[in-house]
Parts: structure tokens; C-alpha cells; sequence
């Protein structure tokens, strides 16, 4: 449910005495769609939706709280425009959906790849690495640099989160000027999943809460940096952000 | 050698009264290179011989050479055939030309009430002895200059004056060619100098400079022309820049007038965009305006100074010019209430086309967001409301509001900003959601009033799919019309994913028109609507789901995404006016023209395939700029290619705007417009000042003198005449006689006895 359903439809309610529909998300708004694949595709059941929570908490996006669980090669894939893939160990994706994901990306989606068990060159890295070669056959994975706008897209973020810190920074595959896929091996899913009762899942090491609450400005600003792109490169943005970084 | 040696040696028994000239020929019918080769041979023969004789000794050697030398000549002149032609010649008279400008500017009256050209009568009259003499000394032809170098009889001649043009380097040119090999004792020109081609002096000395014979120039100087003021020339670029500083440069001219400050008006269209001072008294001054063009397209910008007491030309105080102002890029502004999937491809496809410069503001955290970190953690940068709304706003082409509410940010009103912009020719797009239109709190506002739909009390915001329904402005829009060419409109829409989110409003306000609507709710609200408001245009889009056709065909219909950004293309091009979305095109052939000159526009009328559309009727008509009624009209209608031409003949000088509307079968298809000015006399208007500096430079060049109107005529020298006329003529051979034979049968005879002594071979 729309974290501003209940102000929205009173106003709507009020106003013109008809209901807005209330029954799923705004097709303009941000909805999780998290890929399954023949792995174990979920290993941080409720990240996601504590990302999704956050984010409406804490900027004016407007989510779906419950992801979208979706096969690569499904339709509804591109009502999804920003994909989250994780797991551990390896996996595998069918030729349909390879395709499909290959369009999906091409044609101006993203796709954050979260490795849950953070082993750089381990079975899901391996397979994480291997997919991509076969999804985007002429993107090449590169480091995203510090100034990238990805680091600054809502949060200035200064360091690298996650469950643990197992490597320096977020790798990336470069298309059209833009980075559509983003890859985590620090198990940014781990530092973001809660209980229904409210408690932490998972230690987060060695920073401790800080690290944690960077892990969600790091998923604050991978959901704006899908969102907005380079919007916080404009011109307009640089002296304020100059200014705050110095 | 004298005639009286040489003729009774030649001719004994020639009178000597019939000829009193000679000259030496040569009539050999040999051709060149037969005689150089003869030449040559000789030459080598010589040489051989110097060579058999280098045993001897020099003093017989160099008679022997001298004598061979001798030969060789005589033989050279043989075949030379030397004759002496025997003229009786007499001297050809050199021409005066006398040349009047016939201008209309020579008709203007001077202080004394009098013209220019009752002056110039009035002058050759007074000076009829000096003209007597010259007919006397030369042959005296009279012409007048102006548009042309026409002869005419009299002098004074009675002219007609209207000649719309003083070209004096022109004149200066026809002279040069006019005296090449022609005897030209003297040129006398009669005029005010009023050149209307801007010529410079030092042209005119260049000029002056190469016709061969001395121009004596009567002419008048500043104090011989009554006082005036002018706007002589406005000079800008030929182009514009939309919303770009353009220098615009005004030259005044004052003649006959105290030194004093003058108001120097600028206006674009019929209002005054500014006013300057110039400070006036003697010659040019200039006075530069900069500004910035509004709109793009042709725009009517006039410069005016008051009329003074006593000023004989008064067409001359004003003048317009026709600027063309293009855009270097579309620059958009687009305010997004959040961050969404419609926002995001919507930029994307805008940043994506080079045309565009876009400036996006998004609302990344509202007030009512969390904040869980401190301000410098944070990338965010204040809304700037105020610059953007206020001294920013009409630098933009195009604004959008992308599901934005203005309530949080207290900017009711600069609403009214937004509002007067749009009236003022700017665009405003407004993109649906849940916090555009009616949830948006518009209703009433100052937006409301530029709005294509309706609010006040509609259905906020439905979320319900639905496949949106062209209208049949829609099937004909090009905005709408976002399938391949040659397929039906609606064909396009099927292939599309359904939409899903819209907002409601009561209906098109009154001039708007809706392309799509929405089929099921009550009414079937516009959903893509548009309105022409004031100068300016608005576009409603109410639904944030567009992405759909961007992002969701891609996966689901199979599509490319293409027809998303057609749409969004057109829709961009159609706010700001592009002149290629028009189906009726009209341009003037010259923005500019003179009186007595037909007003021209080339007319293309597009189908809805923006091919030629043959038989379309077109109403125009030619009005005056400033009160846009009372013109005159014409119809046509266009041939094969869709076009035709406009005329109107007979136009009153002033300022007009050539409309037109075109028609298909009854149904109107689109109108344009453009300016064009329509001048008084150019001489009139631009140079009705005398110019002495450029008629002293004109006979200073040429060696003449300059004697202004007021002064009587000086004794003119003449130059000689170099050619002369053969009466009769005798050739008298001079290789064929009897002498000829002695001297070379001696010079041979005295060869061989001396190369018999010497022993030479």
C-alpha cells in the first residue's frame, strides 16, 4: 500500500466525494521488481520492503512497499523499471530471459545486483559475471568512481556499506552513459532486512548502526540514481554540493 | 625627317599642300615566323662567317664584317617591305559630357523654398557663356544619371525627376569605360551627392581616379538643404537568437538643426521597448539598443525620432526593419513534484535531443519526509522559487509542470508569473498524477486560466486502466499522430499498452481542443488537450503513465518505444511553435520592398501527410501592422505542390502583416502570419541630405574642381584630343626601286673586291 493512500484519498474523499482507487501502486511510482532465478533467488526476504519503507520515509518517492517477485523472462518485467537481483551460490537465468533482461536493460531499465553471501569470486560472483556477459555481451564491468553521481544522488555518500565491507566500492556495466547495472558484493540486502517484530537480522560489521544507516543511503541513492539519473550533476547542483563536500 | 625633304625625294611630283604627315610601314604579306626564321639564319650566317675570317687580320677583317652586316640588313628589309604612307590628317574635337541627377532627391526644396534642380537651371543659365565657349572647343552632350545614364537633349535639359537611385560609383565606372578611347576633354556633373548606396570616399577617389578626363563637379552643400532629422539606418545581424542580448545599432542624421537632445524611440511590434537620448547638431550620430527577442519568427522592430520644426522630409523620421529570430536551442524548465518513472523518461528523452537545453528541479524530499541526517549529509539544494518565477521565467521556451503542486513551497503568487509568461508567448505544459490539475489545488488559480481543461470540483485522480480514444482533431494532430506514416492514426494506439492513472476535469475551456480523451470516466475528460492563450500556448497531459508507451511496449507490445517519443517530440515542437509543424507556410520573398514594388509571399499549404496538398483554398489578406484590421484580400488556391503564390500591388508605404488561412473542402487547416514594411522613396527616406564631401572627392580624384551652386561656373580647361582623322594617304614603297637594287649590288661588288684582296675564303 502507498505510504500517502490514507492523506491522499481523505483529500480526494473530501474534495470531490469519489474514492481514488487504493487497490495497488501509482503507475509512475517506484515498486521493487526482484528477479527469481534458478538459485537461491530471495536470501533477504524482507530487505527490500524496509528499503521501500525507508525510502518513502525519508524522500518524496513514492513506492510500493510489497516487491514485485518477477521471472526474466516475464512481461511485467518492464512495469518494473528497476530490478534488484540477489541470491547465493550460483545460478542461471533461461535463453527467454536473458533476452528479455538484455531488452529491459537496453531500453532504459536497471538492475541492482546485491550478492548476499559476499564472496568476490565466489559461485554467485562467478555467475553474476558470467550472466552479464551474456545479457550485455559488449557492456564491460568498470569500478564506479567516488564523484560519480550515484554517490550524491540524494545522501552525499562517503564510504562504501553493506552487511560487511568486502570490497572498496560498487562495480558497475556502463550503457548509454549510464550505469545499468550496479553491483554490490558487500550484501547490502543483509544490512537492510528486519523482522516482522522489528529487530535487525543481521549484524552489520565492523561499523556497527552508522554502517547500517549508510547501507540504506546507499539504497536510498542506487532507487534515485534509477530514478533521476544524472540529474544531480546539473549545473545547478554542483556549488551546493561542492560546498557541503569541502 | 621633315615632309618637305622627304616628299619631293619620294614623290617629285606630289603636291606638297596634300599631305602634311607621314609614317613608315612595313607591308611584308610573309608571315611572322618565316621572318624570324630568315632573321636567324642570316644571324647564323654571319656568325659563321666571323668564324672563316679569325685568321686575317682585323683591320681587313672588320670592313668585310660591316659590309656583310650590311647585306644581311638590306636582304632583312627586303623581305620587310619598308614604305613610307603619306597622310593628310586633321584633329578629331574632344566631347564634354554634362550630366544632371535626376533624383528624386533633387527635388527637395532647400531653405529658401526653392529645389535643388530650379537651382540647377537657374545655374546653367546664369552660366550660359561658359557652356557657349565649351560648345565652341568641343563637342557638348547632355545627359541625366540616376537610376541610369540616359542622353538628353537641352540645356538645361527638362527632366523628370524621379529616379530612385544615386549611384555614384556606378556613374564613375560607365565614365572610365565611356572615355577609353574616346577623346573626353571634360566631364560636368550637376548633383547633390545624395548617394543611396552608402559608398565610401575613399571608393569614390578610386573611382574618380581612373576615368581619363577631368570632372568639374557644381553641387550642394549642407547649408542648400532644409533642416531635417533622420533615422537613416538600423543595422542588426541579419538573424536573432531567441532570448539572446541583440545589438542593434541606429544611425540619426541631422542636418539644419542646433545641437540639442533628441528621444530616440525603439519599439517591437506597437510597443515601445525603449527609449534613448541623442544628442544632435551636426552630422551622424549612433545609438545603440540591446535587447532580447521574445519569440521566435519574424518580429517588426521600428526606431522613430520626433519631427522638428521646419523639416522639409518627415517619411524619414521613423523606419522599421523586419528581424528574424531563431532559436539556438529549446530551452525547457521542468518542475517535478517527485521523483517517478513518467519524470524520469521524460528527461531523459529531453536530454537525450541536442536541440534542448533543460533545466529540471525535482522535488527529492517533501516536508513531511524523515530526516535522518544532518543538512551537510545531504545533496539537496534549496527550490529556487524566486529566480525561476521571476527573472529566469521568460528565458525559458517551454515550462513543465510534471505532477507538481505549488501549495508547499509558497509560490501562489508567482502563479500569476507563469500565467503572464503564456500570455506573453511563452509555453506551459502541465503533466498529470496525484498532485497535478485538481489535487494540485489549480482550480481558481492563475494556472487555471491558462489551463486547456476545466477544474473546479472534478473527479481528482482515477487509477483505473484504460486505452485513451483519438478525437478527430486527434486522428489530424500532429502532436497525435504518432503511428508510422501511412497507417491509420488509431492503429498506432492499439499497438500501445492501455494507460493507467488520469486526471479528471470538467472539460475543454472555451478555444481548447482535446486530441485524446478518456473513454470511460464520466464525461471522457481531455486527457490530452491543448490551447492557444494569448501569444503564448498550453498543453494539458492528464496522466503520469506515459512511460507506458516508452518503457512498457518495449517489453509487452514488442515496440521500440518510438511512438513515446514521437509524441513527446511533437507535443515540445508544437508548444514552441515550430514553423515545420505548420501545415500552412507563408514567406515573404523580400521583408522589405519600395513603393511602387508588389508585396510577395511564397504560400505551401501541407496535407495531413505534410506532403503538397493541391486545391487548397487560401484566404488572405494584407492588414496594417498596427491596427490589424481594414486590409485588403485575395484568395487562391494551390497548384500541383501544394503551393501558390501571394501578391498585393499598389501598397501604400507603412508597416503590414500578410495573413493567410488555408482551407481543405471547408475545413480549416491552419493560419500564419508574417510581417513585411513597405518604404517610401529609398532617396527620400535615406538620403536626403546633400553629401559635398563625396562630390569634392569626386573631382579632387579626377583633377577637376568643385564650385557649389551658389557660385558661378569657372573657365573650364579641356583636354587635348589625341586621336585625329586621315583625309587621304599615299603609299610610297620603299624596297622596290632602282637605288634599293644599286646599293646592294655595290655593297656585294665592294664584298667580294675586298675578300679577294685579304684572301679571305
Amino acid at each position: 500500500m502507498r505510504r500517502r493512500s490514507f492523506l491522499q484519498a481523505g483529500a480526494s474523499l473530501a474534495l470531490t466525494g469519489a474514492g481514488a482507487g487504493l487497490a495497488r501502486a501509482g503507475a509512475a511510482d517506484l515498486r521493487f521488481g526482484q528477479l527469481r532465478h534458478d538459485g537461491l533467488w530471495s536470501p533477504r526476504p524482507n530487505a527490500l520492503r524496509r528499503l521501500a519503507w525507508e525510502i518513502g520515509q525519508r524522500t518524496s518517492i513514492e513506492v510500493d512497499l510489497e516487491p514485485s517477485v518477477l521471472d526474466a523472462d516475464a512481461a511485467e518485467l518492464f512495469r518494473h523499471p528497476l530490478l534488484y537481483l540477489s541470491g547465493t551460490g550460483a545460478f542461471g537465468f533461461s535463453e527467454a530471459g536473458v533476452r528479455q533482461l538484455r531488452r529491459h536493460l537496453t531500453f532504459g531499465g536497471m538492475l541492482l545486483v546485491d550478492s548476499a553471501d559476499a564472496r568476490p569470486g565466489g559461485p554467485f560472483d562467478q555467475s553474476v559475471r558470467a550472466l552479464m556477459g551474456n545479457v550485455l555481451p559488449r557492456g564491460a564491468w568498470a569500478e564506479i568512481p567516488n564523484e560519480h553521481v550515484i554517490y550524491k544522488s540524494f545522501y552525499l555518500v562517503p564510504t562504501q556499506a553493506g552487511r560487511v565491507l568486502r570490497v572498496p566500492s560498487l562495480e558497475g556495466v556502463l550503457l548509454d552513459e549510464r550505469y545499468a547495472v550496479v553491483y554490490c558484493q558487500n550484501d547490502l540486502g543483509g544490512a537492510w532486512a528486519r523482522d516482522a517484530f522489528g529487530r535487525w537480522e543481521y549484524e552489520v560489521t565492523p561499523g556497527g548502526e552508522r554502517q547500517r544507516e549508510m547501507a540504506f543511503r546507499l539504497g536510498v541513492n542506487i532507487a534515485m540514481y534509477s530514478i533521476c539519473l544524472d540529474y544531480k550533476d546539473d549545473l545547478v547542483h554542483t556549488p551546493f554540493i561542492l560546498r557541503r563536500r569541502r | 625627317m621633315s615632309l618637305d625633304i622627304l616628299l619631293p625625294w619620294l614623290l617629285p611630283e606630289a603636291d606638297p599642300s596634300l599631305y602634311n604627315d607621314w609614317t613608315l610601314s612595313f607591308d611584308s604579306s610573309l608571315g611572322v615566323s618565316i621572318l624570324l626564321s630568315v632573321a636567324v639564319l642570316v644571324l647564323l650566317s654571319l656568325l659563321a662567317s666571323a668564324w672563316g675570317l679569325r685568321r686575317i687580320s682585323a683591320a681587313r677583317r672588320t670592313p668585310l664584317l660591316l659590309l656583310r652586316v650590311g647585306i644581311a640588313a638590306l636582304v632583312l628589309l627586303y623581305l620587310l617591305e619598308p614604305a613610307i604612307e603619306l597622310r593628310a590628317v586633321s584633329p578629331v574635337r574632344s566631347k564634354t559630357l554634362v550630366l544632371f541627377d535626376d533624383s528624386e532627391s533633387m527635388a527637395l526644396t532647400g531653405p529658401d523654398g526653392e529645389t535643388r534642380w530650379s537651382r540647377v537651371r537657374d545655374h546653367v543659365q546664369t552660366n550660359e557663356d561658359r557652356f557657349v565657349r565649351l560648345q565652341s572647343l568641343s563637342n557638348l552632350e547632355s545627359f541625366r544619371f540616376s537610376d541610369a545614364v540616359q542622353p538628353v537633349e537641352g540645356l538645361p535639359p527638362a527632366l523628370t525627376l524621379g529616379g530612385t537611385k544615386s549611384d555614384f560609383a556606378r556613374l564613375l565606372e560607365d565614365l572610365a569605360w565611356q572615355a577609353q578611347g574616346r577623346d573626353l576633354g571634360a566631364v560636368v556633373v550637376y548633383s547633390d551627392g545624395a548617394d543611396t548606396e552608402g559608398v565610401g570616399l575613399e571608393e569614390i577617389e578610386a573611382a574618380a581616379g581612373a576615368v581619363d578626363a577631368p570632372i568639374h563637379v557644381v553641387g550642394f552643400g549642407y547649408e542648400d538643404a532644409a533642416p531635417d532629422l533622420a533615422v537613416k539606418a538600423i543595422r542588426a545581424d541579419d538573424f536573432a537568437f531567441v532570448h539572446n542580448t541583440v545589438k542593434m545599432e541606429v544611425e540619426i542624421e541631422a542636418r539644419g538643426l542646433s545641437t540639442q537632445l533628441v528621444p530616440v524611440t525603439l519599439k517591437r511590434g506597437g510597443s515601445v521597448l525603449e527609449t534613448k537620448e541623442a544628442r544632435i547638431g551636426g552630422g551622424s550620430v549612433r545609438v545603440v539598443f540591446e535587447f532580447k527577442p521574445k519569440e521566435v519568427g519574424k518580429e517588426v522592430y521600428g526606431v522613430s525620432v520626433p519631427i522638428q520644426p521646419e523639416e522639409a522630409v518627415t517619411s524619414n523620421n521613423a523606419k522599421s526593419i523586419v528581424l528574424r529570430v531563431i532559436r539556438d536551442r529549446i530551452r525547457v524548465l521542468q518542475v517535478a513534484g517527485r521523483p517517478s518513472w513518467d519524470v524520469r523518461f521524460l528527461r531523459e528523452l529531453l536530454e537525450q535531443n541536442p536541440n534542448i537545453d533543460l533545466i529540471s528541479f525535482f522535488i527529492l524530499r517533501s516536508t513531511t519526509d524523515v530526516q535522518k541526517a544532518a543538512q551537510d549529509e545531504l545533496a539537496l539544494i534549496p527550490f529556487p522559487v524566486n529566480d525561476l518565477f521571476t527573472t529566469e521565467l521568460e528565458t525559458f521556451d517551454v515550462v513543465i509542470y510534471q505532477n507538481f503542486t505549488y501549495r508547499p513551497y509558497r509560490m501562489a503568487h508567482y502563479l500569476r508569473n507563469i500565467r503572464q509568461y503564456v500570455l506573453d508567448g511563452g509555453s506551459f505544459l502541465m503533466v498529470g498524477g496525484d498532485q497535478s490539475f485538481e489535487p494540485g489545488w489549480y482550480a481558481g488559480t492563475p494556472i487555471a486560466d491558462i489551463l486547456p481543461v476545466r477544474l473546479g470540483g472534478a473527479l481528482g485522480w482515477d487509477e483505473a486502466d484504460y486505452a485513451p480514444r483519438l478525437t478527430d482533431e486527434g486522428r489530424q494532430h500532429p502532436i497525435t499522430r504518432i503511428g508510422p506514416p501511412g497507417l491509420p492514426p488509431s492503429t498506432a494506439y492499439a499497438r500501445l499498452p492501455a494507460l493507467s492513472g488520469a486526471n479528471g476535469s470538467l472539460g475543454l475551456v472555451p478555444g481548447a481542443r482535446a486530441l485524446l480523451v478518456h473513454p470511460s470516466l464520466p464525461g471522457n475528460p481531455p486527457l490530452v488537450s491543448i490551447r492557444d492563450v494569448g501569444r503564448g500556448r498550453s498543453m494539458a497531459v492528464a496522466t503520469d503513465s506515459s512511460w507506458f508507451w516508452r518503457f512498457v511496449a518495449v517489453g509487452e507490445e514488442g515496440r521500440a518505444g518510438r511512438e513515446y517519443d514521437r509524441f513527446w517530440n511533437q507535443s515540445l515542437r508544437w508548444l514552441i511553435r515550430d514553423p515545420a509543424l505548420s501545415r500552412l507556410r507563408l514567406s515573404a520573398r523580400h521583408p522589405v520592398v519600395y513603393k511602387g514594388e508588389p508585396v510577395q509571399a511564397d504560400v505551401t499549404v501541407l496535407g495531413v501527410d505534410y506532403r503538397g496538398l493541391e486545391g487548397a483554398e487560401v484566404q488572405a489578406q494584407l492588414v496594417p501592422f498596427d491596427t490589424r484590421t481594414e486590409g485588403r484580400s485575395t484568395t487562391l488556391r494551390t497548384g500541383a505542390a501544394g503551393t501558390a503564390v501571394l501578391e498585393f500591388e499598389d501598397v501604400e508605404p507603412g508597416t503590414y502583416v500578410m495573413r493567410a488561412e488555408a482551407f481543405d473542402e471547408n475545413e480549416r487547416l491552419a493560419q500564419a502570419e508574417e510581417p513585411v514594411i513597405v518604404e517610401a522613396s529609398e532617396v527620400e527616406r535615406r538620403s536626403p541630405f546633400p553629401r559635398p564631401q563625396l562630390l569634392e572627392a569626386m573631382a579632387k580624384a579626377s583633377g577637376g574642381s568643385f564650385t557649389r551652386i551658389s557660385e558661378p561656373l569657372p573657365e573650364l580647361e579641356l583636354e587635348e584630343a589625341r586621336r585625329v582623322e586621315v583625309d587621304r594617304s599615299r603609299v610610297v614603297p620603299l624596297w622596290d626601286g632602282f637605288p634599293f637594287l644599286l646599293l646592294l649590288t655595290a655593297l656585294l661588288g665592294l664584298e667580294w673586291w675586298l675578300r679577294r684582296r685579304a684572301g679571305a675564303p
